[in-house]
């Protein structure tokens, strides 16, 4: 490291504890400077935020000409109760200015509508972003009944997906993966007004994201999401996804999925990941690798558990071969280890639970 | 071989699932494979799996929550028990690091080094919490005190030392007269301590350097899991001893033994021992201690042995780490050194095939031949021989006499060649070698028999037991071929461990044998490569001669004998399991 003196690395990240105990090294240590951004100075921080409401606001009074906003919107007292709300947290900034700048809504009434929460000074940042999201939720269905069980249940089966999955998927993909999300169609309508809580990409090839840890921690925390059509109950969730990678393991792997040659080796095959592309595809692969770190997600006390226990039990009597085949296809066979590891520890859970209370 | 080549999962791995596997029930008869099954597996090895070592060896392991720690030589690694990925390396000390141990909340690590330190480690971040300096000789064993208060170091030194982790401070324990090889806590009194010392004795002292009670005889000891007992061992005796009263509990032996590390099962029902490169599994819970399992696989000495869980683990010269999985199983005597042994499941130690008359055979350590049908691979025939214990050997049918030649250790001269029928009982006897066999054949004729060792290639005749002919090899047969040997007539091909292959002509009587190229007219397609080396599997299956690819392997257990005729191959393994497989489909 001494040899290339110029170079700076910025590498950011929340504070995991492996994170942590890994600049901890001493080997490191000599070499690297830890910004901690929660204790960095307030002011500097708030000096920031202001900057880019301001510079956000200026955008949205110069592309809605629909709206009549005065050249000096917000008032200045407005944008300091929005920092003062965000306290040092930059994604509530950016949250109140996606959510404000929504093309089917005037701004000035959005802008009211948050400054007009009442401030609580217990867990300001906390309850500052719950209250957000909560007012989101209730902006964005407030023209849906209550009752729609349809509807939302829908909804939480999309937006747990999101929220869950181990690795981000596209629209198309998670429309392919899994049994309750319907057409991606269907899909891209039903996360339409949630657009400021995820990044949900026109194309629906790419990726959607999560703008901010707070909102998964906020939807499948029963304490802070008292909303029962919009409160996610991760076993639950990871349950139907699991249940969905079994059903598509199930059905679509085979021997030879890939079509080739007898006694091939991989470093034969011209362009393995176009024949993966074609022959197995995202979902399957995502399906593969992760349905063991759903399967770990399930609660053991689950009401459908004996559901999982035959799902398994039939995946491992036909297809557990062409499992092992797409992960050595994959070049992460390893992943087989962990994932077998993952099943037994499972079991281990299970057979103790049925053993205590049956 | 599998992370390589998809189709191999259905072609080699299935192929070796053992037939009472829920893998072979229900695959097997979906994807039936290239190379037919003429009798499969039984069971599963003990050995799960088996971790590579980067060409080190280590006397030090220690296991917590699914990691390992192995001092390979002056750094420590910290490998992943479940993938054998390496996670960490802990640097620091300037040389050999001998010995490890975990607290017991598994948060820090000691380690003892032959740089005369003993360093506890923060296993979260790395780094080093302390450096203790004091011995001046090399650090043999650590060991730290439940509660976490207090390591004790063993040394070359003579002496024991006794940190106080908290302040560093210590004192010294003298009296031993030689090295310190193993030093350890007792898992429940922080107050006692057992170290045992080159010399063969062990010494039980409290912290304050009180000397508890008598030394007795032991190379190597360990406590149980409660504390209130320990098991030592010293070349073939194992004792079990009750720590507050320092009477033998059981003791019991195993012949040409020569135990080097013992252990309790967590659970206290078992002790594992190590000789050479084999571990014994005792179970201590009836009035008898009985020997339940012996565990082969590893190809050398086995330096260190820890049982944290179900899983028993083992460090080898050999440079790999083992897991091997001890299940409820291991409760039924099995093994050839008891007498309820069942006959059937004594290790194989000799398979030959003579497929021109649809045959196999086998012969085990208690000198069991079986003659196996190829055909139907069913076994025809079990007879009892005295071919009791041989080393290597080859069967053959020859003018309907079954002829058995085998080698067997003679405690005073060395080794010698037997020959057997099964009417007449032991025919002949030969003086035949100091070194280690490593394969012996019968000529097709059943006039000649050929014996190769680490460094010579001999044969005899048969009729007259006369010397037909020696040929120095000079040591080049390491690592060593399972099935070294291939006879052509009276001409002889030696695999060696390497890719070479040597030939000679004995076929003059009274002259020195010929150097001849090799030719193996009658296995030309395919080439069995058996060969045994330093830990992971080695390289065992059959090797396709014109791409030099390996076209099946022989994965998962290593076998204990192997011959291959150029279409068949028969194995034979340390549970009394035979193998036989026909690659007449993959034949031109």
């Amino acid at each position: 490291m001494d040899d290339i003196p110029l170079v700076k690395f910025l590498i950011t990240g929340r504070p995991e504890p492996r994170i942590r105990s890994g600049f901890r090294l001493e080997a490191l240590r000599p070499h690297t400077e830890v910004f901690k951004l929660h204790e960095v100075e307030p002011t500097s921080v708030n000096s920031d935020i202001k900057l880019f409401l301001k510079t956000r606001f200026a955008d949205i009074v110069k592309h809605r000409s629909d709206c009549t906003l005065v050249e000096d919107w917000p008032d200045p007292h407005d944008i300091d109760i929005l920092c003062e709300k965000a306290a040092g947290f930059f994604i509530f900034a950016s949250t109140v200015v996606k959510f404000i700048s929504s093309r089917h809504h005037p701004p000035n009434e959005r802008l009211a509508l948050i400054v007009s929460l009442p401030l609580d000074t217990s867990h300001e940042a906390k309850l500052g972003i719950d209250l957000l999201y909560t007012q989101v939720l209730n902006q964005a269905f407030q023209d849906v009944g209550f009752h729609d069980h349809q509807l939302y249940s829908h909804l939480k089966s999309v937006v747990g997906a999101v929220l869950l999955i181990f690795h981000p998927l596209s629209i198309k993909t998670l429309s392919d993966l899994l049994i309750n999300c319907g057409t991606p169609t269907r899909m891209t309508s039903s996360l339409r007004t949630l657009h400021s809580l995820l990044l949900v990409p026109d194309n629906i090839d790419n990726p959607i994201r999560i703008f901010h840890k707070s909102f998964p921690d906020f939807l499948t925390d029963p304490g802070r999401c008292t909303d029962d059509r919009f409160f996610i109950d991760p076993p639950v969730y990871h349950n139907e996804i699991l249940l969905s990678c079994l059903n598509a393991m199930g059905k679509r792997l085979k021997r030879n999925i890939c079509n080739l040659d007898d006694q091939a080796t991989l470093s034969e095959i011209k362009d393995l990941p176009t024949q993966r592309a074609t022959y197995i595809g995202d979902a399957l692969e995502y399906a593969c690798c992760f349905w063991t770190k759903h399967l770990a997600k399930v609660s053991s006390s689950c009401s459908g558990v004996e559901e999982v226990f035959r799902a398994i039990s039939t995946f491992f009597e036909t297809g557990f071969l062409f499992w092992i085949e797409v992960l050595v296809l994959m070049g992460k066979l390893d992943i087989g280890i962990y994932a077998l590891n993952d099943i037994q520890q499972w079991y281990k859970l299970v057979s103790l639970y049925f053993w205590t209370f049956s | 071989m599998m992370c390589n080549s998809p189709s191999k999962i259905y072609d080699n791995a299935l192929t070796l699932c053992p037939s009472s596997s829920w893998l072979h029930e229900h695959y097997a008869t979906r994807f039936p494979p290239k190379v037919k099954v003429v009798v499969g597996l039984a069971e599963w090895g003990a050995c799960t799996h088996t971790v590579s070592c980067n060409g080190y060896y280590t006397y030090s392991l220690a296991y917590q929550n699914n990691f390992i720690a192995a001092g390979l030589s002056g750094d420590i690694t910290i490998f992943d028990a479940l993938t054998g990925s390496q996670t960490a390396v802990l640097s620091g000390h300037t040389e050999y690091v001998r010995s490890l141990a975990f607290s017991s909340d598994g948060k820090l690590l000691v380690s003892g080094s032959s740089d005369q330190t003993v360093k506890l480690w923060d296993v979260q971040t790395g780094g080093v919490v302390k450096t203790f300096h004091g011995h001046t000789e090399r650090i043999i064993s650590v060991s730290i005190s439940v509660g976490n208060t207090m390591i004790a170091s063993g040394s070359e030194d003579r002496t024991i030392c006794l940190w106080n982790i908290r302040t560093g401070e210590y004192h010294v324990i003298k009296g031993h007269n030689n090295h310190i090889t193993t030093v350890s806590f007792s898992p429940t009194n922080p107050q006692l301590l057992l170290p045992a010392s080159s010399d063969g004795t062990v010494q039980k002292w409290d912290t304050d350097g009180h000397q508890t009670g008598p030394p007795i005889s032991g190379s190597h000891v360990a406590f149980s899991p409660d504390g209130t007992q320990f098991v030592s061992c010293k070349e073939t005796t194992v004792t079990i001893w009750n720590t507050d009263s320092g009477e033998t509990v059981a003791e019991f032996h195993l012949a040409h033994a020569e135990f080097s590390h013992c252990c309790f099962s967590p659970d206290g029902k078992l002790i594992a021992c190590a000789s050479g490169d084999t571990i014994c599994l005792w179970d201590i819970t009836g009035p008898v201690p009985h020997l339940t399992k012996t565990l082969v696989g590893h190809t050398d000495e086995i330096t260190s042995l820890i049982f944290p869980s179900l899983t028993l683990i083992s460090a080898s010269q050999d440079t790999s780490v083992k897991f091997w999985e001890i299940g409820a199983s291991s409760t039924n005597p099995v093994g050839p050194h008891t007498e309820s042994t069942p006959l059937t499941s004594a290790p194989i130690r000799a398979v030959s095939l003579q497929a021109k008359d649809g045959l196999a055979f086998s012969v085990d350590s208690a000198g069991v031949v079986k003659t196996w049908s190829i055909p139907t691979g069913l076994c025809k025939e079990s007879i009892e021989t005295q071919a009791k214990d041989i080393e290597t050997g080859d069967i053959q049918l020859i003018g309907g006499r079954l002829v058995i030649v085998g080698c067997k250790r003679d405690p005073d001269q060395g080794w010698k060649v037997h020959v057997w029928d099964d009417e007449k009982g032991e025919l002949q006897t030969m003086n035949a070698t100091n070194q280690h066999p490593r394969g012996l054949r019968i000529s097709r004729d059943g006039s000649i028999v050929f014996l190769v060792d680490d460094y010579d290639l001999q044969a005899w005749s048969i009729q007259t037991e006369e010397h037909a002919g020696r040929v120095s090899l000079g040591n080049i047969l390491y690592p060593y071929h399972l099935d070294p040997l291939w006879i052509d007539g009276s001409k002889v091909m030696v695999c060696c461990g390497g890719s070479s292959t040597l030939g000679w002509d004995f076929g003059i009587p009274g002259s020195t044998p010929i150097e001849i190229s090799p030719t193996f007219s009658d296995r030309p397609h395919l080439d069995f490569i058996g060969i045994i080396s330093h830990g992971t599997a080695g390289k065992i299956g059959i090797e396709d001669r014109a791409t030099g690819n390996m076209a099946f392997q022989l994965t998962g257990k290593t076998p204990t004998a192997a011959q291959w005729d150029g279409c068949y191959l028969i194995a034979g393994y340390d549970t009394g399991e035979v193998l036989i497989l026909d690659f007449s489909n993959m034949l031109p």
